[in-house]
């Protein structure tokens, strides 16, 4: 089975993202923010993450940086242009960006493909 | 009466938009400030995308100077002379000290877009004080506030509370 961290500062993005993955057959962790996530993973390593862009405490793009083996999509409400999200894929292990408010249907599919 | 004649008759407001309108309130509400100096400050996109969004919308750029306080928790970047950086939204002693520069230059508008987003990310009784110090400091330059806010039912009390910093309260309605 795939086990995936969710990170996100939201309380109730976290709790439905994880209900909504488990409820697919994954084996979902969570963490509150950067700083939680980073601590999480001396424990685990999941086969993907899906990582808040934009949370309070270390900021992502340190934090990507020390995630270096494994697959991360960001879930972002920031719009960035398609040129920014090329760039920042071409960067590390970021393999999707998730627009919030995302459909939920779509996200799922998403993260399907990445974690398989 | 307009949203031209508000902002005309205002020296800081707060201009409050739904999901719905938020869109259709900056594009109207750049269409004016743009016409003169326009510093702008982005809560919730990058820069890159901001000059995406002008040129979609047909707003001119040639007028605007941009403080990002996003881009910087993605990635390192170096400001521009269009463009200042700060590292996150949350860092507002930052941001006071970049605005305090900017306010010395002859800006007739400084926007915020949003200050609903500016309060999911900082705490909210800094970002009051921090609003009450700002409205303050642009009356004291001549430069016209304008709080873009896209209210919801978590945030209705605060935006009032905002609402009591600044001359007046605006709501969006499209065609104003």
């Amino acid at each position: 089975m795939k086990t995936i961290l969710v990170v996100d500062d939201e309380p109730d993005i976290r709790k439905t993202v994880a209900a909504l993955l488990r409820n697919q057959g994954f084996v979902v962790k969570t963490a509150v923010n950067g700083d939680d996530c980073i601590k999480k993973l001396q424990n685990m390593t999941p086969d993907l993450i899906i990582l808040d862009i934009m949370m309070p405490g270390t900021p992502v793009k340190d934090i990507v940086k020390k995630v270096k083996n494994i697959k991360t999509i960001f879930l972002t409400v920031v719009r960035m242009a398609d040129a920014e999200k090329e760039e920042l894929m071409g960067q590390g292990n970021v393999v999707d960006f998730i627009q919030k408010p995302f459909e939920i249907n779509e996200l799922v599919k998403r993260i399907k493909m990445h974690a398989t | 009466m307009s949203l031209a004649n508000q902002i005309a008759e205002n020296g800081t407001m707060i201009i409050i938009s739904d999901e719905s309108t938020y869109k259709a309130t900056l594009k109207d509400t750049l269409k004016i400030a743009t016409q003169d100096l326009c510093c702008y400050v982005t809560f919730n996109k990058t820069c890159s995308s901001l000059g995406d969004f002008f040129k979609k919308n047909g707003v001119p750029l040639k007028n605007v100077k941009f403080i990002d306080a996003i881009t910087r928790t993605i990635k390192d970047v170096e400001s521009t002379q269009d463009c200042t950086y700060i590292s996150s939204p949350e860092s507002l002693t930052e941001l006071a000290i970049v605005l305090k520069k900017h306010l010395e230059f002859p800006f007739k508008y400084l926007i915020f877009d949003s200050v609903t987003d500016l309060i999911t990310y900082a705490d909210v009784n800094n970002v009051k004080k921090f609003i009450k110090s700002i409205s303050y400091q642009c009356g004291e330059a001549k430069c016209k506030l304008i709080l873009i806010a896209v209210e919801n039912s978590d945030n209705k009390a605060m935006i009032r509370t905002l609402g009591t910093f600044v001359d007046a309260t605006i709501t969006y309605q499209k065609n104003q």
